[in-house]
C-alpha cells in the first residue's frame, strides 16, 4: 500500500488534505479511494476477452430487420458533397500529427495512453505500467492518476495545465457489464475549483479503446480554434485548426460526423466531443458526447454534465475531439424477419430511406430558389405548404440539397410559428389573437372553437379535417375579432357564430 | 392589367404615360373605387366589385363608369365600401344586393342612395360626401396620398399620380449627399417605433460602405409582427410603388444596388401586390440595370418572413434573411456597419420608405411644416411628417388614421374614431404594442409625437392603436401582452426567457385571484431586472405593459388582490354570470349554453348554475333583453 502512504505525504506536506485549495491532495485522496475497489474489480476481469464485441454492441442496430434490408444500399459511397463542409475541410490546417498503430488489446488494456498538448502543439503516447493498472483500476482511477501528473498546487481550472482527461477503464466497449460503455471525465471544475469527475455516454471511450488508447490527456491552451481528430483507419492523431465550424454542440458535432465519415454508413463509426457557446460564458458548460443514431438518422448527443468540463474545454480553445474508428463489417448477416413485414418501413429508394416523391418535390423546390441556403425558410414554407408538414424525410432531403446541416434546419423548423413537424389538417383555422381581438374577446372564440371541434389549440382532429392555431395577428385589427380559414378571413365573429362557422364550412368543403 | 403592355421607358416618358392615364380616366363620367383592402375583403369585398362590373355592363354603361379595384380605404368599420370618384359620394357597408340599386338609382337615375351613406353614430347626421365625414376630415395623408385613389396592381396609376418623378429629379441631380442633406433636413425619423432619424442613418451607412468599400444592402422591413397593427401591411396592399420608389432613392442616396424586401407570410395579399408590384417596375425599367436610361442600377428581392415576432427586431432580421432561425446579436454591433452578409444595411419599415418620395416631390421644408418639432435644431429634435395608426379596439370607427405628428390622443379617438361605442366609456388606450404600454384618460391630451409618448411610460411603437373601454381588464391586457412576449422571446438570453416567464406566472396567479400583495413589489422589480439585462428591445421593452399598468391602474391590480374582484369582468375565476329581472324566459341562452348550466321553465326567469357554468359567455350574446349580467 505504498500510494496510501504517498498520499498520506501529500496530505502532511500541504496541510489542506482533501480541501479545494490543493488539488494534488485531492487527488491523492480520491485515487486512494480508488484503489480499495481494485481487488473488486481484477475480480471481475477474468477473461481475455475480445473487443470486437465493444463493435458488436456498439452497431447492435444489426439486429433491427429494417435496417438490415437498407444495408446493401448504404454500402455504396454516396455521401453527398455539400459546400458548407467542403468549405469547412478546406479551411484546416494541421497544425500537428503523429502517426500509430492501433494496438491489441490485452485482458482490457491497449497498454499505452495519448497525451495532447495544445501549447506547444505536442503529441505523446506514454506506456500504462503495471502499477498504474493495479493501484488505479477503472476510468476514473486513470484520470486521476493522469490529473495528478499534470497539476501542482497552484493550478487553476483555466491554468493551461489543467488537464481533461478520459478514460473507460479496462471494460470499457465491452458489453459484459451495464455502463461499461461509458467514458470518465476528469478535470478542475471552473465551478467548484475542486477535482470533477462525470462519467458519459456516446462512442468516444469505446472507440478510444479500440483505437488502442487506455487514456487521453490533453493539456495546454491553443492559440486557435483547433480541432484533435484521432483517426484508427489512417494511423495519425492531428492537432488541425478549424476555423469555420460552428460552436453549437449539435451542429459542430453533425458537421464533424458529416466531414470524417466516408460513407453514410461510416457515420457510425465517428465520435465527436464537444461543447458551445453557452460553456464559454457560464461555469458550467457541459461537454457533448456523440454518437450516430442510426434509426433516427442524427448525431445524438450524451452529456458530461457535471462541474463544468465543458467551460475547460472551451477555454482551451478546443472546438471538438473527433474520433475515426476502423471499420466493422460484420461477416454474418440476419436474414428478415417476420416481424419486419409487417412494420411499414419509408421506401429505400432514396439515399436515406425517404420516399421518393418527398426527395423530387424538396428538389423542385431547391431549384425554384436556386439552391441558394440563404433561401431555406423560403424552401420550407414551399415544402409546408404542398405536404402540410415538415418531415424527417423532407429535413434529410433538403438538408442533402442545400448543404445545410440538419441541425440547422431542425433549428429554424422549431424556432419559426409557420413550421409543422406533423401534419396538419386539410383546414387550419387561425383565430386571431392580436391585441385587438383579445380586447374584443377573441379567448372565448378560440374556446369556442376547442369545443366544437373537440381537440385543444395546436392540435389537429383525428379525421385530419381542422386544426386549430392561435396566431399573433393576422392584420385586420379593424374587424376584430378575426378568424381565417385556409385564406378566408372572416371578421367581428362572436362565439355564438363559431357552431355556424365550422357548419357552414364543412358543407361548402364537401 | 396584364403585364405585357408595359414597356421599358426612360425619363421622358413618365408625363406622357400620366397624361394619357388622365385622360383616359377623363373619358368616364365618374371612377367607381371599390375598397379591396383587407378587412373589406373578408366582408366579401372582391364579390361587390365583381358585382358592380357585371352590374354596369347589364345596364350598358360600361362606357361611362370604370370600377377600380383600390387597396385599404381606411375606414374599415363601414366595409364593404366603394366611393365615386370625383365627386365622392360615399357608400359603406354594401351587400350584393345593394349594388343593384346603386347602378339603377345612382348611376342610371342620378339620385344618391341616401340609405348606404354614413351616419354619424354621435350626431346622427347624414354625410353624403367622403370629404364631410369627421373620420376623413382631420386626417393629414402623406405615407396613404394614394389610397383609395389608385389600383395598386396598375403600375400607371401611380404613375399617373405624379409617381417616380421624385426619384427621376434625385437621379438628374446625381448628388447622394444632397439627397441625404435632404431627407436629414425634413425631419424625417424611423417610423418602426425606434424614430431614429432617417438621414443619419443613411449617412453613417454611405460612410461605412465607403470606408471598408463594401456593397451597401438596403432592406425594408415589412415584417409587422405588432398585433394589432396593420399599416404596413394597409400601405403595401394600396400604394407598394410608393415603398419601392422610396427605396430606390434610398438606395442611391446611401450607393446600393441591390435591396430587399422582408414580409410577413402572414399577408398573402400584399405579398401578392408586391411581387406585382415589382414585376411591373421591372418590366418598365425602373428596377434593374440603367433605371430610367439614368445609369443607376438597383433591384429588390423579397423574403418571407416565418411566423417570429423577434424578427421585426433588425438583427434578428438579418438572421432571418440569411436563411437563419431569427435570433437577435448584442446591440453595440450597428447593422448600418454590420448588417445582412456583414456588409452594411439601411433598413427601414414600410412607411419610413413611402415617405421618402413626398420629401423629394415637395421639398423638406414642406415635410418638416407638418407636425411638431424642429429640425434645425438637430434631427433628433424633429417630430415632422405625419404617423399612421391602426385605431382599433372598443371605438365607433375602426380602421386607419393618418395625421400629423403632435395631435393629441383624444382628438384622434374622440374626434375621428367617433369614441365609444354602446355608450360605455373609455378606460385606456394601448399604444405601442408589446413594447408599449396603456394610458388612461388623465392622458388623454398627451401629444402623439416620439418623445411625449416615451416619457409618459408608453412609445409610439410602429403604430398600434388600441381603444379600450371599461369591459377590457387592465391586469388581463397586460398579462396578455406578457404572455404573448413570453412565447415569442427567442431564448437566446436568460433575463428575457426567464424573467417573462415569471412575470407571466405572478400576473396569472393575480388574474386567478391568487395574488397576495407582495406580488406588486415583485413585478416591479423583476420587470426592471428584465428591461436593463436583457439583450435585444424585445426584452429590454417587455416589461413596460406591466409598468405602464401598474403606474396608471394599480388600484384593478388591488381589486384583484385585496378583494379577489375582476372589476372589468374580464378574469374568470373572479367573475359570476347570473340572469337578472329583465328575463323573459325565451329559452334562447338554455338552448345554446354549451354545458346545459341554464335551467327554467319557459316564460319563466331562467338561472345560471355556477357549477356547471364554464364562463364561456353565449349566453351574453344571444340574450335579446341584456338579462344575462356578469358580476
Amino acid at each position: 500500500m505504498g500510494f496510501f502512504r504517498a498520499a498520506g505525504r501529500w496530505a502532511k506536506g500541504e496541510k489542506t488534505f482533501g480541501t479545494t485549495e490543493n488539488p494534488p491532495a485531492r487527488v491523492a485522496w480520491l485515487c486512494a479511494a480508488g484503489a480499495v475497489f481494485r481487488p473488486i474489480i481484477h475480480k471481475a476481469l477474468p477473461f481475455n476477452f475480445y473487443f470486437y464485441i465493444g463493435v458488436k454492441a456498439s452497431s447492435f442496430e444489426f439486429l433491427l430487420p429494417g435496417i438490415v434490408r437498407s444495408f446493401g444500399a448504404n454500402e455504396r459511397n454516396h455521401m453527398h458533397t455539400s459546400h458548407g463542409i467542403e468549405k469547412m475541410r478546406a479551411a484546416h490546417h494541421i497544425l500537428a500529427a503523429l502517426d500509430f498503430t492501433p494496438a491489441a488489446l490485452e485482458r482490457g488494456y491497449a497498454g499505452r495512453t495519448l497525451r495532447i498538448d495544445l501549447s506547444s502543439k505536442s503529441i505523446e503516447i506514454r506506456p500504462v505500467s503495471q502499477q498504474m493498472k493495479e493501484l488505479w483500476t477503472g476510468g476514473k482511477g486513470f484520470d486521476l492518476w493522469l490529473m495528478f501528473q499534470e497539476i501542482d498546487k497552484d493550478t487553476k481550472w483555466d491554468s493551461p495545465n489543467n488537464p481533461i482527461c478520459m478514460s473507460s477503464g479496462p471494460l470499457g466497449g465491452t458489453t459484459s457489464f451495464p455502463g461499461s460503455g461509458k467514458t470518465l471525465v476528469t478535470s478542475l471544475s471552473p465551478s467548484t475549483h475542486s477535482v470533477m469527475d462525470c462519467n458519459v455516454g456516446g462512442y468516444f471511450g469505446p472507440y478510444l479503446k479500440f483505437a488502442g488508447f487506455d487514456a487521453l490527456t490533453i493539456v495546454g491552451k491553443a492559440t486557435e480554434e483547433t480541432v484533435v481528430c484521432i483517426d484508427a483507419v489512417a494511423g495519425k492523431v492531428t492537432i488541425e485548426t478549424a476555423p469555420l465550424e460552428s460552436i453549437d454542440a449539435h451542429l459542430v458535432c453533425e458537421e464533424l460526423t458529416e466531414m470524417y465519415a466516408q460513407s453514410d454508413w461510416d457515420r457510425r463509426n465517428i465520435a465527436v466531443v464537444a461543447a458551445g457557446k453557452a460553456a464559454e460564458h457560464a461555469y458550467m458548460g457541459v461537454l457533448n458526447f456523440s454518437f450516430w443514431d442510426w434509426r433516427r438518422r442524427v448525431t445524438r448527443l450524451k452529456q458530461a454534465g457535471r462541474g463544468g468540463i465543458g467551460t475547460v474545454f472551451r477555454n482551451k480553445n478546443i472546438k471538438a475531439l473527433v474520433l475515426r474508428n476502423r471499420d466493422y463489417t460484420p461477416s454474418w448477416s440476419v436474414a428478415p424477419s417476420k416481424a419486419a413485414s409487417l412494420i411499414e418501413l419509408p421506401a429505400s429508394s432514396g439515399c436515406c430511406g425517404c420516399p421518393k416523391s418527398t426527395k423530387d418535390d424538396v428538389q423542385q423546390v431547391v431549384a425554384k430558389w436556386h439552391h441558394k441556403p440563404e433561401y431555406v425558410i423560403e424552401m420550407m414554407q414551399d415544402i409546408q405548404e404542398k405536404h402540410r408538414h415538415i418531415s424527417r424525410e423532407a429535413l434529410d432531403a433538403l438538408s442533402h440539397a442545400t448543404g445545410v446541416s440538419r441541425g440547422h434546419l431542425y433549428h429554424i423548423a422549431t424556432f419559426y410559428k409557420a413550421f409543422s413537424l406533423t401534419p396538419r389538417g386539410e383546414n387550419v383555422l387561425q383565430v386571431c389573437l392580436g391585441t385587438a381581438c383579445h380586447v374584443k374577446g377573441s379567448v372565448n372564440i378560440l374556446e369556442a372553437f376547442e369545443r366544437e371541434l373537440h381537440i385543444r389549440r395546436g392540435q389537429t382532429t383525428k379525421d385530419q379535417k381542422w386544426s386549430l392555431e392561435p396566431v399573433a395577428c393576422l392584420g385586420a385589427c379593424s374587424i376584430a375579432p378575426v378568424v381565417k380559414i385556409g385564406e378566408e378571413v372572416l371578421g367581428n365573429l362572436q362565439s355564438k357564430d363559431v357552431e355556424k362557422v365550422i357548419k357552414d364550412f364543412s358543407r361548402n368543403a364537401r | 392589367m396584364s403585364n405585357h403592355n408595359l414597356k421599358p421607358i426612360d425619363k421622358s416618358d413618365l408625363e406622357k404615360i400620366a397624361a394619357r392615364v388622365r385622360e383616359g380616366f377623363g373619358r368616364y363620367k365618374a371612377m367607381i373605387m371599390v375598397c379591396t383592402g383587407t378587412g373589406c375583403v373578408a366582408a366579401k369585398g372582391f364579390d361587390i366589385r365583381d358585382k358592380m362590373t357585371s352590374e354596369i355592363e347589364k345596364h350598358g354603361l360600361q362606357n361611362e363608369y370604370l370600377v377600380v379595384s383600390t387597396g385599404c380605404n381606411g375606414f374599415c368599420a363601414a366595409g364593404p365600401l366603394a366611393v365615386l370618384q370625383p365627386s365622392g359620394v360615399f357608400y359603406q357597408k354594401l351587400k350584393a344586393k345593394d349594388v343593384e340599386e346603386i347602378v339603377e338609382k345612382h348611376l342610371q337615375g342620378g339620385q344618391v342612395v341616401t340609405r348606404l351613406l354614413y351616419t354619424d353614430p354621435v350626431t346622427e347626421k347624414t354625410h353624403e360626401k367622403m370629404e364631410d365625414i369627421p373620420f376623413f376630415t382631420k386626417q393629414q395623408l402623406v405615407a396613404l396620398r394614394n389610397k383609395g385613389l389608385i389600383d395598386p396592381e396598375n403600375i400607371e396609376h401611380y404613375i399617373a399620380r405624379g409617381g417616380y418623378t421624385a426619384l427621376r429629379k434625385v437621379l438628374s441631380d446625381n448628388d447622394p449627399e444632397k439627397a441625404i442633406d435632404e431627407v436629414l433636413a425634413s425631419g424625417l425619423r424611423g417610423r418602426g417605433g425606434g424614430g431614429f432619424p432617417t438621414g443619419l442613418k443613411w449617412r453613417s451607412g454611405r460612410k461605412a460602405a465607403k470606408e471598408r468599400g463594401e456593397p451597401i444592402y438596403v432592406v425594408c422591413n415589412a415584417d409587422e409582427g405588432d398585433p394589432g397593427a396593420f399599416m404596413d401591411r394597409s400601405i403595401v396592399e394600396t400604394d407598394p410603388h410608393s415603398v419601392l420608389e422610396g427605396m430606390l432613392i434610398g438606395a442611391f442616396a446611401v450607393g446600393s444596388h441591390e435591396g430587399f424586401v422582408y414580409i410577413r407570410k402572414e399577408y398573402p395579399l400584399a405579398l401578392v401586390r408586391l411581387e406585382r408590384a415589382l414585376e411591373q417596375a421591372r418590366t418598365m425599367g425602373l428596377l434593374g440595370k440603367n433605371i430610367l436610361g439614368m445609369g443607376f442600377d438597383f433591384d429588390i428581392e423579397v423574403h418571407r418572413g416565418a411566423g417570429a415576432f423577434v424578427c421585426g427586431e433588425s438583427s434578428a432580421l438579418m438572421a432571418s434573411m440569411a436563411g437563419k432561425p431569427g435570433e437577435p446579436r448584442a446591440k453595440y454591433v450597428h447593422n448600418v456597419e454590420y448588417g445582412y452578409r456583414d456588409k452594411p444595411t439601411i433598413l427601414n419599415n414600410v412607411e419610413t420608405w413611402a415617405n421618402v418620395p413626398v420629401i423629394f416631390e415637395k421639398g423638406s421644408k414642406w415635410f418638416a411644416s407638418i407636425g411638431t418639432g424642429d429640425v434645425s435644431k438637430g434631427p433628433w429634435n424633429g417630430n415632422s411628417g405625419t404617423k399612421v395608426f391602426s385605431l382599433v379596439g372598443r371605438v365607433n370607427h375602426t380602421g386607419l388614421v393618418e395625421v400629423p405628428m403632435g395631435m393629441t390622443l383624444r382628438e384622434i379617438i374622440f374626434d375621428i374614431g367617433g369614441g365609444i361605442p354602446d355608450g360605455r366609456s373609455f378606460k385606456a388606450v394601448q399604444t405601442g404594442g408589446p413594447s408599449g404600454g396603456c394610458l388612461p384618460e388623465s392622458c388623454l391630451d398627451l401629444k402623439v409625437d416620439f418623445d411625449s409618448l416615451t416619457e409618459a411610460g408608453s412609445m409610439m411603437g410602429s403604430g398600434g392603436m388600441i381603444v379600450m373601454d371599461d369591459r377590457s381588464c387592465i391586469v388581463d391586457v397586460a398579462r396578455y401582452f406578457i404572455n404573448f412576449l413570453t412565447d415569442e422571446s427567442c431564448g437566446k438570453c436568460t433575463p428575457c426567457r426567464e424573467g417573462l416567464f415569471a412575470l407571466n406566472r405572478t400576473l396569472t396567479k393575480i388574474c386567478d385571484g391568487q395574488g397576495t400583495p407582495d406580488d406588486l413589489a415583485f413585478l416591479e422589480e423583476l420587470s426592471q431586472t428584465v428591461a436593463a439585462a436583457s439583450l435585444c428591445q424585445l426584452g429590454a421593452s417587455a416589461p413596460n405593459p406591466v409598468l405602464s399598468a401598474l403606474r396608471y391602474f394599480k388600484a384593478e391590480f388591488e381589486a384583484h388582490i385585496n378583494d379577489k374582484r375582476c372589476p372589468a369582468g374580464v378574469c374568470k375565476p373572479l367573475i359570476q354570470y347570473g340572469i337578472t329581472d329583465a328575463c323573459t324566459g325565451c329559452v334562447v341562452c338554455a338552448k345554446r349554453c354549451p354545458t346545459q348550466a341554464i335551467t327554467g321553465e319557459k316564460k319563466a326567469k331562467h338561472a345560471i348554475s355556477s357549477e356547471k357554468c364554464i364562463k364561456c359567455g353565449v349566453c351574453l350574446e344571444v340574450c335579446k333583453f341584456d338579462a344575462v349580467e356578469v358580476k
